[in-house]
């Protein structure tokens, strides 16, 4: 039996570890999802003049005791302020049509705001439509590998290929669940980067054992 | 004479970089205008239109017989209080969805409809949101020239009904559609002549049968008339009996809306009603009109009823939430670990460290100019590929000068040879090694999803400009160098002599 490593026996451990946690915290509390795609109480206001959004965003860190908030404007002139956060109680409104009020001279009525509820979006509807080219990806990566690497064993290296591609993503998940990172934008975009970087490290891995491997079937040769 | 071939393409490669993050600028109606293409911007970085749509209180007005029945006749809801009182009738106001139907399951099929519409709309990228508590659906979608008329369309019920133009029984529903497209071809009929635009619709196995059925029994029928002559003893006896045949007759409706009432000439056995919108027009506009409407028809159709009236509450465009600040905070950030990337390069490589660094700029401005005008839509994951484009050429870059370090540079006769078979080399090695982002790459431009097709773009003209603008800039540049170099030590040698 091929003998391993202390440090691969460390590294195999850490990510048994980091996978039953990381299960562990989604079945308990699930991930933690950004506000973007989160539930969240929303209110617009009709400012009518230029603002820029740090202004906003200074007054709701004041009045929304510094909550994560989503602030955009919106209608075409840009006069308009759309804030999201994760709460916005009625009293909070009116702190900050009065503090917008006091910041652009304007006139706002607070009983003309309305709180509303912005539903949450669902995480298979974020991830579906990266599915099929993930899977399309990946089995043309395991039958590329599977043939490239045949001298190394093709059923051999196609296992290999999808366990470890799955398993990096599986501990991408634990970690992004255990640290409590928000899923929102950037989730996506650090699979994509785990994906390649796994993909391009296990064929580089498998080059370097066919080269070594001819290299001694060479020598033997020779 | 090389040194020149050096010092210009080391110019152009300036004039590439100051056109890509400067621009050009012509003067246009007495001030400087930028000619370059702006970078088209996907929903995450530009904005989006954001749709509320809500469960529908609305109620219709309902009129009853004196038994409870509720009346169909449409004419019934002209009549006036008194006339209804005459009749017996009572009006009744009753909601468009009634409690029974505001479940979550409803809900969740409504969602689940307008997101297939919008799939088949072509809408690349979007959020759904569903309160399942009300049945409330937020929507954001990317803003375009025809963003209202879909917004119209994913939102209206596609109730498809053929009842009994008498009796109002419903002989056929959504159920029976297998699907519904739009046709069109060339009518040249009488005066109205020119492309005609038809719906038509597609009965399955279950639907087919049940129309054929329909086209029998809703045959159109001639009137009849009899003569009968009787004789008695007394007097003579004529008289004429006419009687016409009962014409049955079916109603279409789309969303409880009279589309036509007809009956059949023949029995319809190929399970397909074709219906015209409008008249056969040689007028591209209208044509175009047409052509939409019966697109909405069908779209609605094809998709199925949505079981519960929506109406829209919030429409309104919404900016990206991120701001030019950030963006730049970022562009920042990237730049300043490029520029300490090159110098590294610079110090360990010195001449052709400072080479590549200059073909490195090169590469990057190019991207960017073919990024613009290959209508690359821009997302987060585009800016991630340009990002990974960037360290992908770093790489690259690094081993082909690292390569070139081991070439002994004492052997100056074989210098151009051996430097070919580095870049080979190095070239080989690398692009094998890539192969797995290339057929991610690959996979990715062809969905139709734009965070996708945005990241595989970006990676996809970086991945090609990474092979063929450095064999064609940086490694001609190296060779040129080297060549500059060995022309001069052969001068200084003949110098010495």
């Amino acid at each position: 039996m091929k003998k391993i490593s202390n440090k691969i026996k460390v590294l195999i451990i850490v990510i048994i570890i980091l996978l039953i946690a990381g299960i562990a915290v989604v079945a308990t509390k699930g991930f933690n999802v950004g506000l973007k795609y989160n539930e969240t109480k929303k209110v617009e206001i009709e400012i009518g003049k230029d603002f820029e959004n740090s202004d906003i965003k200074k007054i709701t860190n004041e009045v929304l005791s510094n909550q994560p908030t989503i602030i955009q404007k919106s209608q075409l002139n840009q006069n308009d302020v759309t804030i999201m956060a994760k709460e916005i109680t009625d009293e909070q409104k009116t702190n900050l049509v009065s503090k917008i009020n006091e910041k652009y001279g304007t006139e706002i009525n607070a009983d003309d705001v309305q709180v509303q509820l912005v539903p949450h979006a669902r995480l298979r509807d974020l991830v579906k439509p990266y599915i099929l080219p993930f899977a399309i990806a990946t089995v043309i990566i395991v039958i590329y590998a599977a043939i490239r690497f045949h001298k190394l064993g093709a059923i051999k290296t196609a296992i290999k290929t999808i366990f470890f591609l799955i398993l990096t993503q599986g501990v991408l998940a634990s970690i992004i669940a255990i640290i409590r990172l928000p899923i929102g934008r950037t989730t996506m975009i650090l699979v994509i980067a785990v994906y390649m970087l796994t993909a391009t490290g296990l064929i580089c891995n498998w080059e370097k054992k066919l080269k070594q491997k001819k290299q001694e079937s060479d020598i033997k040769n020779a | 004479m090389k040194r020149v071939k050096i010092i210009t393409i080391t110019l152009i490669i300036i004039l590439i970089t100051m056109i890509a993050f400067g621009g050009i600028y012509v003067k246009k109606q007495n001030r400087m205008e930028n000619i370059m293409k702006d970078y088209s911007l996907a929903m995450d970085l530009d904005g989006s239109r954001v749709v509320r749509i809500k469960v529908s209180d609305e109620k219709q007005t309902i009129i009853k017989d004196s038994n409870g029945n509720e009346v169909t006749d449409s004419s019934a809801t002209s009549l006036s209080d008194e006339e209804l009182q005459e009749k017996g009738y009572t009006k009744e106001e009753q909601p468009y969805n009634s409690d029974d139907v505001k479940t979550v399951d409803n809900y969740k099929k409504s969602k689940s409809i307008i997101e297939k519409r919008m799939n088949q709309l072509g809408i690349n990228n979007y959020i759904i949101k569903l309160d399942e508590s009300n049945g409330d659906i937020v929507l954001e979608l990317p803003e375009s020239s025809n963003t209202d008329s879909i917004i119209r369309t994913i939102g209206t019920s596609g109730k498809f009904e053929i009842v009994d133009k008498d009796t109002q029984e419903v002989l056929m529903t959504n159920a029976d559609i297998k699907t519904a497209r739009v046709l069109y071809g060339y009518s040249g009929t009488g005066t109205a002549s020119g492309t005609a635009v038809y719906l038509d619709i597609e009965f399955n196995k279950e639907g087919k049968e049940k129309f054929k059925n329909i086209s029998e029994t809703y045959k159109t029928t001639q009137n009849t008339t009899t003569e009968n002559t009787t004789e008695n003893t007394t007097e003579n006896t004529t008289s004429e009996d006419t009687s016409d045949a009962t014409q049955k007759e079916i109603t279409m409706k789309i969303d409880d809306e009279n589309i036509m009432t007809t009956s059949f000439d023949e029995v319809i056995e190929n399970g397909r009603l074709q219906l015209s919108i409008g008249q056969p027009t040689t007028d591209n506009d209208t044509l175009q009109n047409y052509i939409q409407e019966a697109s909405s028809t069908a779209l609605v159709l094809d998709t199925g009823e949505i079981p519960i009236r929506y109406e829209v509450t919030d429409n309104e465009y919404v900016y990206t939430d991120i701001t030019d600040n950030e963006i730049q905070i970022l562009i920042y950030v990237v730049l300043a670990i490029t520029v300490v990337a090159l110098l590294v390069l610079i110090i360990r490589y010195k001449a052709n460290g400072a080479i590549g660094a200059i073909g490195y700029i090169g590469l990057i401005s190019l991207l960017l100019i073919i990024i613009r005008y290959a209508n690359v839509a821009l997302s987060l994951e585009g800016i991630f590929g340009i990002i990974a484009v960037l360290i992908i050429n770093y790489i690259f870059t690094n081993k082909l000068l690292a390569r070139l370090n081991k070439i002994d540079k004492t052997d100056k006769k074989n210098i151009s040879i051996n430097i070919s078979k580095a870049n080979r080399e190095v070239y080989k090695d690398f692009f094998i090694k890539l192969i797995p982002v290339i057929i991610i790459v690959i996979t990715f431009i062809l969905m139709d999803w734009v965070p996708i097709s945005s990241f595989g773009m970006t990676m996809f003209w970086g991945i090609i400009l990474i092979a063929a603008y450095n064999y064609i800039v940086t490694y001609s540049l190296i060779k040129i160098n080297a060549d500059t170099k060995k022309g001069g030590n052969k001068k200084d040698e003949k110098d010495k002599q």
